[in-house]
């Protein structure tokens, strides 16, 4: 076997980010971390750490203040809007705390958005697609409900339904199982679990749970905008 | 582009009654502007045809434009020479007969002679003046159609008495004539005939039913002392709006004054143009208050949607096809309210031109309308621009949002 070199999915080289203002406030100070494909990595942190913050910039929804972002090759420090959006669309996936589903889609509906507007393939593939992925995450017969028709869980595998619709290479999950009961909390989480390794895909996760983030290939600390040691797994 | 229509159309379809207030504003403006402008060029259209139709479209005459250079002046160029008193000139046009065939030659229309003389007619004691017009019957009918305005008589009747004369309904009334009356017309030279109403016409030009009197050229000639007598050529061409251009012509081609109608009514030709400009901006006031209503709606739902266009943002959707979603949502409104305008604009023009009224002089009319294409481009091309523009404003705003501000507000 010859070893290829592979990248990461995600560079992140001295990123940070501060907000201007009176007294400047740092979200994120100085990170340099690396995804690697087919890795699940867990972020832990204190309540206003930093944690969103950083998933933010890392899904190029942010722009860092100083530092630059690498993903799957390309430095993103000098793109514009447009190809950050694209590469959005392409390569990552999101899920939030909240499913922030249309509320006037059905949940099929839902998760074609990101197939059209990426218009890669046919209506009759998208559709399919999105049928498979909904039935893969057990909504099958709920393909046609509105959002508000659906439970917590059901809306939240919806997301993440939606989070795959473009087959991205990494998934970023801000605190998924956030508003969610114990039961919808482990099949959530065990779906996304599932996800990690499938054509490489990583998956980073935020969570405040200490017994899902032990359940990463790797946990990431964040305290003060900063990474820190993981603190001991008995503390 | 189909994820941005069927977005659209799920926005509209969900605030509908917001949306049916802006496209029954964008209808209403647009079916306003097109009956409006179906009115005014119907109107305008209506008075010229009168206009025209009524009148030669180019009149020569014998009076000239600037008094006639004097021989002595022409003579002795270095000196200027004042107190001079024009030299006496037959009035008419000089061998008439040769510049008719001579304007006839390169005309698309037809030439009639006729006698023009300044007269006063005498009724129950009082002189009333008059004008005179001698023509040959036949020859007028084809340069104007005063043949087919008769109320009484014939014009052809002219020809069955001696110093037969055709008068105009407004003059009837006023003098209290009628067919058979015989009344004396004398001209300035004093020379007077017994003259026999024998027909009374009536063109609804106020100013000629008033004042012009018809007889034969022979009459006319008597009365002015000059047999042979032609003075005036009234043309009628085959396309009235060259009337300006043919009248020049002519005028340099014979060197007498050839007034076209256009000429003849600059005024009111101008007090129509004001007239234009007045009601296209009116039209356009309009259709700008309507697409306020399209601004509205879509400020509206992009503030309620800010949430949705944070997500898609998120999702990675360009901020061009954002901005599309809404700028289709208000072009969606504005072309059903076009389309609404137009049954609407059509149905109102039509119910217009079902209004009759009477005049005091004339019979029944209607109000003279126009369906014009041109008028419903118009109206639906300005609806469709303000609605654009209605909602490029909002949308751009609305696209720039940064989804991080909305997603950390709202999780
Ligand atoms: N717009 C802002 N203005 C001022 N401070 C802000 C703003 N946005 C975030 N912060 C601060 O930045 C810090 C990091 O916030 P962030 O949401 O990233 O933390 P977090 O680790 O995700 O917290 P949580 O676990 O509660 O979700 C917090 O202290 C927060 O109060
Ligand atoms: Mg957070």
């Amino acid at each position: 076997m010859t070893k290829i070199e592979a990248h990461p999915l995600i560079e992140a080289r001295g990123i940070t980010r501060t907000l201007p203002g009176e007294i400047e406030a740092v979200l994120v100070h100085d990170i340099d971390l690396a995804i690697q494909p087919g890795e699940f990595v867990a972020i832990t942190g204190p309540s206003g750490s930093g944690k969103s913050s950083l998933m933010y910039l890392l899904g190029l929804l942010d722009t860092p203040t100083r530092g630059d972002i690498v993903i799957d090759g390309h430095s993103t420090a000098t793109l514009d809007e447009d190809r950050k959006a694209q590469l959005r669309l392409e390569t990552l996936g999101f899920v939030f705390q909240f499913h922030f589903l249309l509320a006037e889609f059905s949940a099929l509906d839902n998760v074609m958005l990101p197939m059209r507007a990426l218009g890669k393939l046919s209506e009759e593939a998208m559709r399919a697609r999105a049928m498979s992925l909904l039935t893969r995450l057990g909504l099958a017969e709920h393909s046609h409900k509105r959002p508000d028709q659906m439970s917590g869980g059901q809306r939240q595998r919806v997301a993440i339904a939606r989070a795959l619709a473009n087959d991205p290479k990494v998934i970023l999950a801000d605190e998924p199982t956030g508003n969610l009961d114990t039961h919808s909390t482990e099949q959530v989480f065990d779906i996304i679990r599932e996800l990690v390794g499938e054509g490489g895909r990583s998956v980073v996760i935020v969570t405040h749970d200490p017994n899902l983030a032990r359940r990463a290939s790797r946990r990431l600390h964040v305290v003060d905008g900063a990474l820190a040691p993981v603190p001991d797994a008995n503390s | 582009m189909g994820l941005t229509l069927s977005i659209a159309f799920t926005h509209i379809r969900w605030r509908l009654r917001q949306t049916m207030v802006g496209v029954v504003g964008v209808a209403t403006g647009v079916g306003f502007a097109i009956m409006m402008a179906s009115l005014m060029e119907g109107s305008q259209k209506d008075f010229v045809a009168q206009l025209v139709d009524g009148l030669p479209h180019i009149t020569v005459s014998d009076e000239r434009r600037a008094p006639p250079v004097q021989p002595a002046t022409s003579v002795y160029t270095d000196a200027y020479i004042h107190n001079l008193v024009t030299k006496d000139r037959r009035p008419g046009i000089k061998n008439p007969l040769s510049v008719m065939h001579m304007v006839e030659e390169n005309l698309s229309g037809a030439i009639a002679p006729s006698v023009r003389a300044n007269v006063l007619v005498r009724q129950a004691g009082r002189d009333v003046g008059a004008i005179m017009l001698g023509v040959d019957p036949l020859r007028e009918a084809r340069v104007s159609n005063i043949a087919t305005k008769m109320v009484e008589g014939e014009l052809s009747n002219l020809n069955r008495a001696s110093n037969a004369i055709v008068i105009g309904g407004r003059m009837a009334l006023r003098l209290g004539l009628r067919v058979g009356n015989t009344l004396p017309i004398s001209a300035s030279n004093g020379r007077s005939i017994a003259a026999t109403v024998v027909g009374i016409y009536r063109t609804g030009v106020a100013q000629i039913d008033d004042t012009t009197i018809y007889s034969l050229t022979r009459t006319a000639q008597i009365l002015a002392g000059q047999s042979a007598l032609i003075n005036e050529f009234h043309l009628k061409l085959a396309d009235a709006m060259t009337a300006r251009e043919v009248a020049q012509r002519i005028e340099a081609d014979t060197g007498y004054k050839s007034v076209s109608w256009q000429e003849a009514h600059e005024d009111l030709l101008n007090a129509f143009q004001i007239r234009n400009f007045i009601m296209y901006a009116v039209v356009g006031a309009i259709l700008l208050v309507a697409s306020f209503g399209t601004y509205n709606i879509i400020s509206t739902i992009t503030h309620e949607k800010t949430r949705d266009i944070a997500i898609m943002k998120s999702l990675g959707l360009k901020r061009n096809l954002v901005r599309r979603i809404f700028v289709i949502e208000a072009l969606i409104i504005g072309l059903i309210g076009m389309v609404a305008g137009f049954l609407l604009g059509y149905a109102m023009t039509r119910a217009l031109a079902l209004v009759e009224f009477r005049s005091p002089f004339g019979d029944a009319t209607s109000l003279p309308v126009v369906y014009d294409v041109k008028h419903y481009a118009l109206a639906g091309g300005i609806a469709l621009l303000a609605s654009f523009i209605a909602a490029w404003l909002p949308a751009s705003k609305a696209s720039g949002v940064n989804p991080v501000e909305i997603i950390r507000g709202a999780s």
